[in-house]
């Protein structure tokens, strides 16, 4: 059993290093405390005992390698865009971000209810415009809280849209091209953001 | 108070976890075995779930790590964990809203057919 033992102190170390580096090197010490403690115990019983506890481990390390990249990445791009808050949404907030996104379906099924209407691109445009600057009204008055992020994303993008018609990006451009140089030298995102723009 | 609210219900490894650290500080290993005690053996935590869920309550600042009390009859520090006032706050409105829920179980407790 002794050898059973080391064998799963080996492999348990080599495990370890498939967790995040930041979180390894957190916990990583510890964790290995911790199974050589519960890894012994286990030596000590009947060779049944430390085979489950091998399964049981290798299960969990399946699922919590996983869920830790996840969560790193997750953490990450919350510190990228300056939300450090991992509290979740409340219902209302969730239904107040999702508003945006469910007024064009739900217009659509109104009007497929009360019967065709030729100015249906008219409504559509109303209410999901009239819905994004409400929804961006309240949120500047309660400090653009995580649920109106939707609301501040369409708006841009409206703005992106109707700016080429006014020629704004007659006057972009050239800043575009002073900042990011000559166009063979662009990396790939900023070939995809021009090209987006165009 | 509310704000401790948005995280009930509690996961289950969670609730057992600030549980076991309630009459004071632990280290990893007697977290773990105390849970599997505490849980009558349901709860059988593997150390990647117990040191992803310590992760997560340490980030929520609802425990903090101490020097382990007890020795370890080595030279490594060992650490251990101990609950914060916030971490005491979550628990206690969970046990009160598990209260709640048997509470309600209990007056509509159905009799078995004979």
């Amino acid at each position: 059993v002794s050898g059973c033992v080391r064998l799963g102190l080996r492999i348990y170390r080599f495990l370890l290093s498939f967790y995040p580096p930041i979180f390894r090197h957190e916990f990583g010490d510890e964790m290995q405390a911790v199974f050589t403690m519960v890894i012994f115990e286990a030596g000590k019983d009947t060779g049944g005992r430390l085979l489950r506890l091998c399964a049981r481990e290798f299960r969990d390390w399946l699922g919590s390698v996983l869920r830790e990249h996840l969560q790193e990445r997750r953490g990450k791009m919350l510190s990228i865009n300056g939300f450090g808050d991992e509290k979740p949404l409340r219902r209302s907030e969730l239904l107040a971000a999702l508003t945006i996104f469910l007024i064009p379906p739900l217009t659509l099924v109104l009007v497929e209810i009360l019967g065709r209407t030729p100015q249906l691109g008219s409504i559509l445009l109303f209410l999901i415009l009239g819905s994004a600057v409400t929804g961006l009204i309240i949120a500047i008055f309660r400090g653009l809280p995580r649920w109106s992020h939707p609301y501040l994303g369409f708006l841009l993008i409206v703005t992106i849209y109707f700016s080429r018609f006014l020629g704004a990006w007659g006057l972009i451009y050239p800043f575009f091209f002073r900042i990011f140089g000559r166009m063979d030298s662009w990396s790939l995102q900023v070939r995809v953001v021009y090209q987006g723009l165009n | 108070m509310n704000d401790n609210l948005t995280y009930l219900p509690l996961r289950e490894p969670t609730f057992y976890i600030l549980l076991s650290l309630s009459p004071g500080p632990k280290h990893g290993y007697a977290i773990l075995k105390d849970v599997e005690e505490l849980s009558d053996g349901n709860v059988l935590l593997g150390t990647g779930t117990l040191y992803g869920a310590i992760k997560r309550l340490l980030d929520r600042d609802w425990i903090r790590r101490v020097n382990d009390p007890i020795p370890n009859g080595t030279d490594r520090e060992r650490k251990a964990y101990v609950l914060t006032n916030q971490g005491r706050r979550v628990l206690n409105a969970e046990i009160v809203r598990l209260q709640k829920l048997v509470s309600l179980a209990l007056t509509q407790t159905v009799e078995e057919a004979p």
